[in-house]
């Protein structure tokens, strides 16, 4: 695991796993992959507890062997149900949740567990993943620089440049080829986005336009949407995002 | 050939020799064994849905249909028709079709619902008016159900009114109300629909998608200097429709009711907006923009 050395140093020194812990960071940062290191470090088997119910919770004060139960991103009611092992820990059970910000959690969660954070990756770490210093600036960590393998990154940002630079001057009609180009099926939109936020930012910060800010905001709220919002026709906002672009002239 | 002796020939998989013709006053039987015969069920699908005289090829079988058969044939062709030429009879392989019975619509509807109740299936028969397309399409829906499941599947589209003999009003009559701004049309449909009586096809994500689609490419024509196939990703058949339908919408009130459908599937995945509200809020988008 590259980097992470504060981390690193922490789980090293530790005798004994906290019987509750949270771990923070970016998507992509390696909370998975810090995670299977805290198994090897204890030996402790790791289960996937992402379809934690109050049945298995039960189930967990008569088991034996010592094993870490792994929850990623639970939503609010996965928390009510993770209570009850926050208050009264069984014996052998390790529980780690993640999470991209503990704003998502629970008070009463995040006040039953210690917290660690992960920190931002540098230039020189990530590096080791890629060559790209412009795919650098869009995707923060290691992860989602490896999202980009197999993607046509400079065809993509070609036309990021064009829609931010030529959208005002498209025909309504013709808006619908660049939302067409997409297969929504595939995450090609969902690694476009940032592209296109990045190029309508650096060219804000170029021309200090209002326009252009409107546009970054929508394009923005476009990306929150898509993180937030299960099953959203994403199609459906990216058209909502492209023509609200172009009226923002 | 007799239509026993065509059955027998499918079911032993013997050889068939072709051309055959199939006279028959409908299409509902005769395209029950051209499905057997060729292998490619989509196409034929929209063969049906097609009218006239037209060739087709698939497996090496084609399939014309015309009303009346004046012409031999030779080579491997199914002929759907209504009526044979007398010269011809005599050189052609023609397979006469009974003309659809009540008793045998029923018997479709028996054999094709196995686990729902008798009574049940005889209530459907008589709200589809023995129409055989009708029935064929309801039974579509519940056959997609184990036959454990379907008799209490098909109770709850009944109690739900998902089965209606009211096909006047469905989502199209909604949909083009809207689209036309037929004021008059979308009250006749709307007062249906709040009736509790009433057995109205109005489903919600069915309108919204209907009209998402259609405002799409009423953008994607009219405001197209110069549509085309290549320009709009549109066959010419539907671009020359649109162009020659009455323009209800400014381009600007085109824009206005486009963008606010868009925002409509985030607003109700993301439980901003109830679904139940979806064809007052459909209903006030197109009327009022």
């Amino acid at each position: 695991m590259v980097g992470q050395h504060e981390l690193h140093t922490k789980l090293n020194s530790l005798l004994e796993l906290p019987k509750s812990l949270i771990l923070v960071g970016d998507k992509g940062c390696g909370k998975h992959t810090f995670v299977k290191l805290i198994a090897d470090r204890f030996q402790y088997e790791l289960i996937d507890f992402s379809d934690v119910d109050k049945e298995q919770i039960e189930k967990l004060y008569e088991i034996v062997t010592p094993a870490i139960y792994l929850i990623a991103e639970p939503n609010e009611k996965k928390q009510s149900t993770l209570l009850k092992l926050l208050e009264e820990p069984p014996v052998n059970v390790y529980l780690i949740v993640l999470t991209t910000s503990v704003n998502h959690l629970l008070p009463t969660v995040v006040n039953r567990c210690q917290i660690w954070s992960f920190s931002p990756y540098d230039l020189f770490e990530l590096m080791q993943f890629t060559e790209n210093k412009e795919l650098i600036k869009i995707a923060n960590t290691p992860g989602k620089i490896l999202a980009y393998t197999d993607f046509d990154f400079d065809y993509y940002i070609s036309l990021a440049d064009k829609i931010v630079k030529h959208i005002s001057r498209a025909q309504w009609s013709n808006l619908f080829k660049l939302t067409e180009v997409f297969d929504y099926k595939s995450n090609a939109i969902d690694l476009f986005i940032p592209l296109l936020q990045h190029q309508l930012f650096s060219e804000y910060k170029e021309s200090n336009e209002e326009k252009l800010y409107k546009k970054y905001f929508l394009v923005k709220q476009l990306q929150n949407s898509l993180t937030n919002v299960n099953n959203v026709d994403k199609q459906k906002l990216f058209e909502s995002a492209i023509f609200g672009m172009k009226l923002c002239n | 050939m007799q239509l026993e002796e065509l059955k027998s020939r499918i079911e032993n998989k013997w050889e068939i020799t072709y051309p055959l013709v199939f006279l028959s006053a409908d299409m509902f039987l005769p395209m029950q064994y051209v499905k057997r015969l060729v292998l490619e069920p989509e196409f034929v699908e929209e063969y049906v849905k097609a009218s006239g005289f037209f060739a087709t090829s698939t497996n090496n079988i084609k399939v014309l249909r015309t009303p009346e058969l004046n012409v031999e044939v030779s080579g491997n062709y199914i002929v759907i028709c209504k009526k044979v030429e007398p010269s011809i009879t005599p050189l052609l392989n023609i397979i006469e079709f009974p003309k659809l019975e009540d008793w045998m619509i029923e018997d479709y509807a028996y054999s094709n619902l196995e686990g729902v109740k008798e009574t049940n299936i005889a209530w459907l028969v008589n709200v589809c008016k023995h129409d055989i397309y009708r029935l064929e399409q309801e039974i579509d829906r519940i056959k997609l159900f184990d036959n454990a499941e379907r008799n209490i599947v098909f109770e709850q589209f009944r109690d739900d009114g998902i089965f209606n003999d009211l096909s006047e009003l469905n989502i199209f009559t909604m949909s083009s109300a809207l689209q036309n701004k037929d004021i008059q049309k979308v009250e006749s449909v709307y007062e249906s629909l709040q009736t509790a009586s009433s057995i109205v096809d109005v489903e919600p994500l069915g309108l919204y998608t209907i009209l998402y689609n259609n405002f799409k490419k009423m953008i994607k024509v009219w405001m197209n200097s110069n549509p085309t196939e290549e320009t709009t990703g549109m066959p010419n058949n539907q671009i020359w429709a649109i162009k020659n339908l009455k323009k209800m919408y400014t381009k600007e009130q085109l824009l206005k009711v486009f963008m606010s459908l868009l925002k409509i599937d985030e607003g109700f995945k993301s439980g901003k907006f109830p679904i139940e509200i979806l064809v007052d809020y459909l209903v006030i988008t197109c009327l009022v923009s």
